[in-house]
Parts: structure tokens; C-alpha cells; sequence
């Protein structure tokens, strides 16, 4: 069969196939999210907030037809939004950094208001940009800032996705955030 | 990746891990033990030293870094315009619209002669895989062939420089159908006009091979000028994920939007033009009710879905709001009720086959409701309810039902044969017209007018042949040679052999026997014994034409042309069909190199289509006989049809198309036209008359089909001598009518005249006389005779292999229906190896989660576990009873069935455990 079926399907598939459902169901999620946040900050809320917990969250409960998955579907969904979020955020920062400027950028305060929206875009692009290469080095490490910082999960969470102990995730969030900033800053 | 990369990534990767270890172990310690750790961690290696110091001190300062999600920075982003850019050699004013795949923006391309303004439509990251980008780039071509007013037209596309497809579109500045409708107050007849407007330009694509898959009024602009438009043609398969590339109908909901989804897309299963045509249902409805079937509103997709898949959509008239203004609601419903209702709930069947078969079919029945006609839709109502059942419980008529279905292709024979008669059937109705006039003028009080008949015509005709023609014998032989020829057309065989074997004789005696003019009679003798069946003689004579005009005539003259399609029809009457196709495409050749005119290859490829169809070519027959049809002068539409031949022909493409309301159409056009110039027990009109039995029976107006089937076995007993066929095909085709009601006791008697008939008129390799046979026996196993029913499939099965070979879906078909039996009656090493056989030729024929392949698959898995295998059988009962059970549910008969083999293989090797996991339906 083939693989862009709604989402409750493909992720009841995806017990068999993983990697066939991801390939489904990202896109589907992707757009979801998107018009999700597009929503959110275009009509509902004029104040510019977003929360990707709630997102990720919500999309869940929109998308997923919750009497027919168990946990191990919602884990994988929560994953797949993740990624899906880290997609959405990185696409609009690609379309808003008109340039690449040479060097790397300031890796800091990354909450602060203030930030006009080109270095936002530019932190984004090069947060994905160094996240892509600790993927290739380690697996789990990106796994782990994806799911936290671009899908809001807590670190019970992250752990129930990744499978791994609670305390695993705490270690590898901390070791994950220290490799990006010396590659970022290397980058500067 | 080339190997050095590897290894280098290779060697990154294994010195993280030493790295990792190192930082693993450290940040266990506390900042003062540190040091002393890494001097005997490290030892002499500075470099991993250096390295872990710098990531420890990072981890330290890296407290506050990502530690609140994505969110504050990308909000602002989010939220943001988008900023002007740059794709391929457009450059962007602003963004018109947000889909779920991608964004468009209206663009401008600079040029130095001229600006133009489009859409351009970038799709989202994620679909950026080199096969999608391929897969992108080959059906641009294609979409951008779709050249139709009612189209926004592709004109473009590419990759921005950050790999992402985009696709440059017409800009259309119009308003959404729904609320162009709306803003005008416009009243039903004019959404309605519109809305034909929007069923042409999906019939165009459609025509051209070309899915919409997401129709929705947000695709439908109209223009300040009235003109609809519809955006995005084809496009939302470009964005779907996943192989599939060369269908033209993939599968997947992709993009689509839930509310307009139907069925079939939500289940993920293939999308197909009545996916679109489900769409252009809930469109309608929409225009007309002011609301959807399915309101999204406060509901999530998923629970729109599970109405789609379960709910009856409500009818329009019920769910019906003021639309805009003008119209009153309560006057509203009232103009809903009754055809309109019909007609939208017809396009949103949920099973496809009972929906409207095209656009057009839809938009023909909105006509009619705005002539005041009778629609279709009504007509299906009642034995809509009736037919679901049927379906319901399709795999108890399975086996004889789709053997079935090719006996209904024997009633083609007949007609075909009409067909190859008919070569010159524009020539013959000239000369009839002639005759007419020279009858008229002679013996004005001999003729009535109006009512003379071509029959009347002939008799006085012939007897004046003997009369007045005395002691002009060619003459006399060229008018009884014409003569001849109309009485066969007629099918006034008798009258027709009569006057050939007087031309014959006296041909023979003025110009020898091998002669182009006697071969002439010849010719005419071998139809007329094609239309008698006898076809040993017919071959012979058609031989013998053939022999004579090689001997006298070019090689590519169209007499040996003719000749070769002469013997192919006896070949073809006799199931030889190998041979058949052999010698029609010798004919074919000689028309491609001479230019006999088109009309001459138009006959021949028709041949050749049924020869293909018999052969189970479908695919290459509808091609074909649609080449004969662009040669006939194109399908310009029913309107512009005269000839019977060219209305039944059409309605046989139709039907195989599986339009089965347009070829209803047709054929009974045709049989309106045969009333009127035959007479309406004519045997040309009981043959068409037997199409639009076949083509009732295949749209589940069962009912109709029934009444015409009796009404058809009688009067062809009457036409056709018992030694004919015809009355036989009568009697199966009726029989198939009666199965698919569950009728089977009543089935079962014309099953057996059927297959003896056609036995004795074909001999009994013939395949519809197999088929018939086949079909006798799935009928006696479904009455529970077994003894019977498993000699006789023996026996089908065995001639259908000898006559067409394995590898063909016919004798798989045959095989699979054997094979159940057998297993039915505990005999699985019989049917193993013709399993085998079935899957492998239903794997090759059919796509992967065909029902009708995971049934051979099951059977299969059962034949396996019984003799031995027990593994491997168990392994594919499992995979092909989940298939089922996912796809089309647990109370499916193909699910059922399969439940019943794998509770079996479970209760014979000891698993009663694993049948309680089985749904609870299982039965042991």
C-alpha cells in the first residue's frame, strides 16, 4: 500500500513499517502544524505567542483518532511532530534571512524580544544547520533537542518517545545543548 | 556517498564516542575532580583533552541556551509578511494564499519585453526528495498539456535554490465559487449553470488523463467576466510522498482536504476521476444547501473523516439554509427535494463504481433536470438500497460472478459479427435509399409511404430481378449479389442465401470460379455462414476469397485487405482468436501502407479491439477501438452519431470504460434506431438489445435487466434457430442477472441450457462455452452440490487452460474458484499447484491490496498450511486477513472469508488460543 493515508491509518501501519510512515505522515503533520500556527498568531492571538507544546499537543488530539492508537502510536506521533515543528520554524526563518551572511551568529538570548526578526531567522537556520551535523554524530543527541526544544515535550516525554530513562534525556539535553553552542560560537 | 566520505564520517563518528565517554564521565564529577580525571582519562592525547575541557565549560554556560521551547523566536517568524523573494525568474509581491501544500504568492516575472503576473506555488520542505523533485519535473509536462478555458493552465515550474519544487500558474483574480454565488444572490439555475461549467473542465481532464483529487470551492475561482476557473489541476499528486509515479491514478488523500474527501481517499486507497467526481458531489451540494455534508465546524479532521467513511450525508433539502438571499429557504427545500437531492447524493455514493462514472455523467443529469427531464439519479434509488446488499455479499456470488461477467462479452460476438457485416453498411443504405426512389418512381401504389420497409423493398426488388432482367445476366448477378448482402444485414439469412447461390451461379458460369467478381459472392456466403456459425464453412470460403485475390489482385490492394478481415471474423467466431489477431493485423498492415481511407481501417481496428478484448487485453482494446473512433471522425458526442454502428460502438467503449450510464445511453439509441429502420425482433436489434442487458446488469439495475433478459431469451428463441448461439448467450446472460440477486436455484436451469446450447453450437473448447460451463458449476456449488459442481469445474478448468493458457485472468479466475472448492471439500494438494499458478498471474494482473488478489492469496496461505507448509501458509493467512481486516473492515466478505481460513489454520495447528485475537465474528 501506499503511504499518504490519514494519519490514525498510516500511524497503525507504521507498527509495521516505520520508516514508510514517517515518510506519510510528515508532510501531513507539517501542513497541519503550519496552518496551526498560522492560525494561532494570524487571528487568535495578536500578541505573537506560540507555544509548540500546545501545538504538538493539539495536533495530537485533532489528527489522531485516540480509541484506536496505544502509546507506543502517540510516542511515534509526538516524534514525528517534533520534527514536523522543527520543519515549520526553519522554513519560514529560511524564507525570511534574505542572505547568508558569511560567518556564524550570536548564539545567545535566544528569547529576548527585541531580536529583529533577520537575526531570528539567521539563529534558526544556523541552529538547524549545526543540528543536522550532531545527527550524523549522534543520533539520539539531536533526537533529544528536537523533541524538546522544537516540540515542547517535557523530558518524561522525550523519554517515553526515545524510550529511554528519564535520566538519559537529562544527560544527553545537557551534553546536546553544550555541542551546539561550541559549534555555533565556532561558527561566529 | 563516496567511500572516502564514509570513512571519514566513520572516523568522526568513533571519535565522538570516545569524546562522549570521556564528557559522560566528567560531568559526574564535580568541577574540582575534574582535572584529576582527565590527566588519567586522556593521558598523552591533548587533542581529546582540549576537546572535552572546551565542551564541559560549554555544557556549563549553556543553561539558559534552548531551555524555553522554539517558540518566542519563532513565533515573531511566523507571524511576520513574508519578505519579498526571489524564485527562478520571478520575484514575489505577496503571498495570496496558504494551502495545506505551500504557499502561493502572486509574482512577477521581469523581462525586458514584458511583466506578467502568476502564482507561484512553493511547496513545503519535506517533499524535497530527488524522487519527488523527478517525479514533479515528468508530470509538469503533462499538466502543462491540459489547455482548457475552464483551467488555470501550468506554465511553469522548477526548484528554488533551496531545492524546493515550485510550479508557475495563471493568475486568476476571481472570487471562490461558493462565494461568487452568494455575493450575487444568484438563484439555482444559474449556481447550476455554473456548476456544468465546472464538471466540463474536470471532464477535459479527466479525458485527458488527469485527476483533481482535491476539487473544492476554494479551487473554483469565477472571474469578473463570469468565467469559472479551476485552479491546480492535478498538483496535489505532485505533493504526495511515496512511488507511484507512472499510474495516472495514484493513491492517498495527499493534501486533501477532509470535508472534501470522499471515501476512498480517506481509506488512502487509490484516487480515480470518481474520487473527483465524490468532490464535485459535495461542491454541488454545497451551492446548493449553503453548507457541507459533512460540517467541519467544531470538529476535528478525524472525526469529519469517520463521518465520511460511516455517515449518509444528509440530504440537501433537509440540511438546506437561505443561500444568499433572493431564495426563500422553505421555496428552496421544496425545489431540492426530489432530483437535485437525487442527483448530489448519486455523485457521493461511497462506494465509486455506484456514483456518477464520469464529470459528465454528472452534468448530463443536472441538464436534465434543468430541461425537465427525468434524471438518472432517481432512477438508481430503490435499487440502490437493493444493490448495496448485493455487494455486501459479493464474494457468495464471487466465483460465478466474475466468470460471468466475460459470458456477458459473448453477446459481443454477435454484435461484433453485425459490425464486420456492416463494412459497408454507409454504401448499402445509399443503394437502399436508391432503391427507394426506383420503387417509389416505378409502382407508386405498391408503396405506403412512410411505412415502406427495407424489406418490402427487397422482395419487390428480387422479383423484379427474375422479371425484367432477363438476358442480362451480370446485371442480374450483380443485383442478386446486392440483394444478397442487404437480406444478410437483415438477418433474413434464408432470402440471403437464396439470392447468393443464384449470383454465385451465374458469376461462375460468365467468369470461372476463380475470378475477383465471383470471390465477390464468396465473400458474402462466408458472412452470411459467419452469422449461421457454421464456421468450418465460412473459414473455407473465406479462405478460398482470400487465395483467389492473391492470385489476381496488388498484394495491397483493399479486396485482399478485406479478404483478411473476412477470414479473421470466422477465426474470430470460432475462438481462435490468436489466429484471428494474426490475420487482422495482416489487413491492418495493408491498410497502413495504402491508404484504403480511414472508414476501411476504422472497421479493422474495431475488429482488432474485440479480438483484443476476448484475449483479455483490455487496456490495448480500448486503445484500439478509440483510434477507430478518432478515424470514424472523433467521439463528437451522441448528438452528432448517425449510425447505428458507430452509437453501439461508442456505447461498447463506454462500457468498458465502465461509463455504464453513457453506454445505457447509447444502446438505446441503437436499439431505437434498429426499431425504426429493422423492426424491433430483428436479430441486429436483439443484439443490441443484449448490451444494454449487459450494461443494466453491470450499473445494479437488476430489476430491468432481468425483464429484458426474459424478454430476450424468448424472442431470440424465436429469431435463431436452436443451433445458434444467440439464444444461448440469452439465457447465461440472464442466469449471471439472477445470480447476482442470490437467485441461484432459478439461476441454475438456464446455467445448464446455456452451456449446452453453446457447447453444441461451438463445440465445447470454445470459451463461452467454458465460460458457461464455469459458471454452471460455481452455481452448483453454491446450491451444495458438490459431486456436480466439482467434475464440471474439472472439466472448465481444464479446457479454459488448454484454450487461452495459464496466463491469463480467465483461467485464473476459473482456477480460483476450482481451487475454493477444493478446498472446500478438503483436497488442498489439487489445488496448491494452480494457487500457485493464480497468484503468481493475479500478481502480475492486479494491484497489490486488490481484494480479489489477497482472496488468491489467502486461498493460497490455506492450500499451504493444509499440505505441510504450515509456516509459510500461516504466515500469509495472517498478512492477508490484517490486510483485509485494515482495509476493508471486519464485516467485509473478503475479510470474512478469510477470518473463516485463518480460525481454520489456527484450530488445526492446536493455536485455539490465537482465535480469540480474531475479531469476534470468527467462526470456526
Amino acid at each position: 500500500m501506499h503511504t499518504a493515508a490519514p494519519i490514525t491509518e498510516l500511524l497503525l501501519r507504521g507498527r509495521a513499517s516505520p520508516g514508510a510512515t514517517v515518510e506519510g505522515l510528515l508532510p501531513l503533520v507539517y501542513a497541519e502544524l503550519r496552518d496551526m500556527a498560522d492560525r494561532q498568531l494570524r487571528r487568535e492571538n495578536p500578541g505573537h505567542t506560540l507555544s509548540p507544546t500546545a501545538l504538538v499537543h493539539e495536533a495530537y488530539i485533532r489528527l489522531v483518532d485516540q480509541t484506536r492508537v496505544q502509546w507506543q502510536d502517540r510516542a511515534h506521533f509526538f516524534a514525528i511532530a517534533s520534527q514536523a515543528m522543527r520543519r515549520v520554524l526553519v522554513d519560514h526563518a529560511r524564507r525570511h534571512r534574505a542572505a547568508r551572511r558569511g560567518g556564524g551568529v550570536r548564539p545567545l538570548a535566544l528569547d529576548e524580544v527585541e531580536i529583529p526578526l533577520q537575526e531570528r531567522a539567521e539563529v534558526l537556520v544556523a541552529l538547524d544547520e549545526a543540528l543536522h551535523r550532531l545527527e550524523a554524530l549522534d543520533t539520539r543527541l539531536a533526537r533529544v533537542v528536537e523533541l524538546r526544544f522544537f516540540g515542547g515535550l517535557t523530558e518524561t516525554e522525550a523519554a517515553e518517545v526515545l524510550g529511554v530513562a528519564e535520566r538519559t534525556v537529562r544527560r544527553d539535553w545537557v551534553k546536546a545543548r553544550g555541542w551546539l553552542l561550541r559549534e555555533m560560537e565556532a561558527g561566529q | 556517498m563516496s567511500g572516502e566520505a564514509d570513512a571519514a564520517e566513520a572516523g568522526r563518528r568513533a571519535r565522538w564516542e570516545r569524546v562522549d565517554a570521556v564528557l559522560d564521565a566528567a560531568l559526574d564529577l564535580g568541577a574540582g575532580e575534574r582535572g584529576a580525571f582527565l590527566d588519567g582519562a586522556c593521558g598523552s592525547d591533548a587533542a581529546l583533552r582540549a576537546e572535552v575541557e572546551q565542551l564541559l565549560r560549554c555544557c556549563g554556560e549553556a543553561d539558559g541556551f534552548l531551555e524555553s521551547p522554539a517558540s518566542g523566536l519563532g513565533a515573531a517568524l511566523v507571524a511576520a509578511p513574508e519578505p519579498e523573494m526571489r524564485i527562478g525568474p520571478y520575484r514575489t509581491l505577496g503571498v495570496v494564499g496558504r494551502g495545506g501544500m505551500g504557499v502561493v504568492y502572486l509574482a512577477e516575472r521581469d523581462d525586458e519585453h514584458f511583466r506578467m503576473r502568476v502564482a507561484v506555488k512553493v511547496l513545503p520542505r519535506g517533499m524535497e526528495g530527488g524522487q519527488a523533485v523527478r517525479r514533479f519535473l515528468e508530470e509538469r509536462q503533462i499538466l502543462a498539456r491540459l489547455q482548457h478555458p475552464g483551467i488555470a493552465r501550468l506554465l511553469d515550474g522548477g526548484v528554488t535554490e533551496d531545492g524546493l519544487p515550485y510550479f508557475v500558474m495563471e493568475y486568476v483574480e476571481g472570487t471562490r465559487l461558493d462565494r461568487y454565488c452568494d455575493a450575487r444572490g444568484m438563484g439555482l439555475r444559474e449556481r447550476l449553470a455554473l456548476f456544468c461549467r465546472v464538471c466540463e473542465a474536470v471532464e477535459y481532464a479527466h479525458r485527458n488523463l488527469v485527476v483533481h483529487r482535491d476539487i473544492k470551492p476554494a479551487n473554483v475561482l469565477v472571474t469578473a467576466a463570469g468565467e469559472v476557473k479551476l485552479l491546480d489541476f492535478g498538483i496535489a499528486r505532485l505533493t504526495e510522498p511515496g512511488p507511484g509515479a507512472r499510474e495516472h491514478t495514484g493513491t492517498g488523500r495527499g493534501w486533501m482536504t477532509p470535508e472534501f474527501a470522499s471515501p476512498e481517499q480517506v481509506r488512502g486507497e487509490p484516487v480515480t476521476t470518481e474520487s473527483d467526481v465524490y468532490a464535485l458531489g459535495v461542491v454541488l451540494y454545497r451551492l446548493l444547501a449553503g453548507r457541507s455534508p459533512y460540517e467541519p465546524t467544531g470538529r476535528t479532521p478525524h472525526e469529519v473523516e469517520r463521518s465520511i467513511l460511516e455517515a449518509e450525508p444528509p440530504r440537501p433539502s433537509d440540511t438546506v439554509q437561505s443561500v444568499g438571499g433572493t431564495e426563500d429557504a422553505r421555496r428552496l427545500r421544496r425545489r431540492l427535494r426530489g432530483d437535485l437531492d437525487a442527483i448530489v447524493l448519486r455523485a457521493m455514493r461511497k462506494e465509486p463504481e455506484r456514483r456518477y462514472p464520469s464529470a459528465e455523467a454528472l452534468r448530463q443529469d443536472v441538464l436534465r433536470h434543468l430541461d425537465g427531464r427525468p434524471v438518472e439519479a432517481r432512477a438508481g434509488t430503490r435499487r440502490y438500497r437493493a444493490g448495496r446488499f448485493v455487494r455486501r455479499h459479493r464474494a457468495a456470488v464471487g466465483a460465478a460472478a466474475v466468470l460471468l461477467l466475460t459470458l456477458l462479452g459473448g453477446m459481443g460476438g454477435t454484435l461484433w459479427q453485425a459490425r464486420a457485416a456492416a463494412r459497408e453498411a454507409a454504401r448499402a443504405e445509399r443503394v437502399q435509399a436508391f432503391l427507394v426512389d426506383i420503387f417509389d418512381q416505378s409502382d407508386p401504389e405498391r408503396v405506403n409511404g412512410d411505412s415502406i420497409t427495407a424489406r418490402q423493398l427487397l422482395d419487390e426488388g428480387a422479383r423484379r430481378i427474375d422479371a425484367e432482367l432477363r438476358g442480362e445476366p451480370e446485371t442480374q448477378a450483380r443485383m442478386y449479389l446486392l440483394l444478397g448482402g442487404i437480406y444478410r444485414r437483415l438477418g433474413v439469412e434464408g432470402r440471403a442465401e437464396a439470392m447468393l447461390d443464384r449470383a454465385l451461379d451465374l458469376r461462375t458460369r460468365l467468369h470461372g470460379r476463380d475470378d475477383v467478381r465471383t470471390a465477390q459472392v464468396l465473400e458474402q456466403q462466408g458472412l452470411v455462414a459467419v452469422e449461421q456459425q457454421r464456421l468450418p464453412l465460412a473459414e473455407r470460403l473465406m479462405r478460398e476469397v482470400l487465395a483467389i485475390r492473391g492470385r489476381h489482385l496488388a498484394p495491397d490492394d483493399s479486396l485482399v485487405a478485406d479478404g483478411h478481415a473476412g477470414l479473421a471474423s470466422a477465426l474470430y467466431m470460432g475462438g481462435r482468436w490468436d489466429d484471428a489477431e494474426r490475420t487482422i493485423r495482416a489487413a491492418l498492415g495493408i491498410d497502413a501502407r495504402a491508404r484504403h481511407g480511414a472508414l476501411r481501417s476504422a472497421v479493422h481496428l474495431e475488429q482488432l479491439s474485440s479480438i483484443l478484448r476476448k484475449r483479455g487485453q483490455t487496456d490495448s482494446a480500448i486503445a484500439t477501438a478509440r483510434r477507430a473512433l478518432a478515424l470514424r471522425g472523433g467521439e463528437g458526442g451522441p448528438d452528432r452519431l448517425t449510425t447505428r454502428t458507430a452509437l453501439v460502438n461508442l456505447g461498447r467503449i463506454y462500457a468498458a470504460h465502465g461509463d455504464f450510464a453513457a453506454a445505457d445511453t447509447l444502446f438505446r439509441q441503437a436499439i431505437a434506431f434498429d426499431r425504426r429502420r429493422l423492426g424491433a425482433e430483428s436479430r441486429t436489434s436483439l443484439s443490441d438489445q443484449g448490451e444494454l442487458a449487459s450494461v443494466l446488469a453491470q450499473q445494479g439495475k437488476l430489476a430491468e435487466a432481468e425483464r429484458l433478459g426474459h424478454a430476450l431469451v424468448a424472442s431470440s428463441s424465436r429469431a435463431y434457430p436452436a443451433t445458434h448461439p444467440f439464444p444461448y448467450i440469452a439465457r447465461g446472460n440472464l442466469a449471471h442477472v439472477l445470480a447476482s440477486e442470490q437467485r441461484f436455484a432459478q439461476a441454475e436451469p438456464l446455467y445448464r441450457e446455456a452451456y449446452e446450447g453453446l457447447r453444441r453450437a461451438y463445440g465445447p473448447d470454445h470459451p463461452d462455452a467454458v465460460a458457461a460451463e464455469a459458471s454452471l458449476a460455481a452455481t452448483l456449488a453454491l446450491l451444495g452440490r458438490m459431486d456436480e459442481a466439482e467434475t464440471l469445474f474439472g472439466d472448465a478448468v481444464m479446457r479454459i487452460r488448454r484454450a487461452v493458457g495459464d496466463d491469463n485472468p480467465r483461467s485464473a479466475s476459473a482456477m480460483l474458484g476450482y481451487s475454493e472448492l477444493l478446498l472446500k471439500r478438503g483436497k488442498p494438494a489439487r489445488a496448491l499447484p494452480m494457487m500457485r499458478t493464480v497468484a503468481q498471474v493475479l500478481g502480475h494482473a492486479l494491484a497489490p491490496g486488490h481484494p480479489e488478489l489477497l482472496r488468491a492469496e489467502s486461498v493460497l496461505g490455506a492450500c499451504l498450511s493444509q499440505t505441510g507448509s504450515t509456516r509459510e501458509g500461516g504466515a500469509l493467512l495472517e498478512r492477508t486477513y490484517r490486510t483485509l481486516l485494515r482495509t476493508r473492515g471486519s464485516d467485509d466478505v473478503y475479510t470474512d472469508r478469510a477470518r473463516g481460513r485463518l480460525t481454520d489454520h489456527y484450530a488445526r495447528t492446536g493455536r485455539r488460543d490465537l482465535i480469540a485475537t480474531l475479531a469476534p465474528a470468527a467462526k470456526v
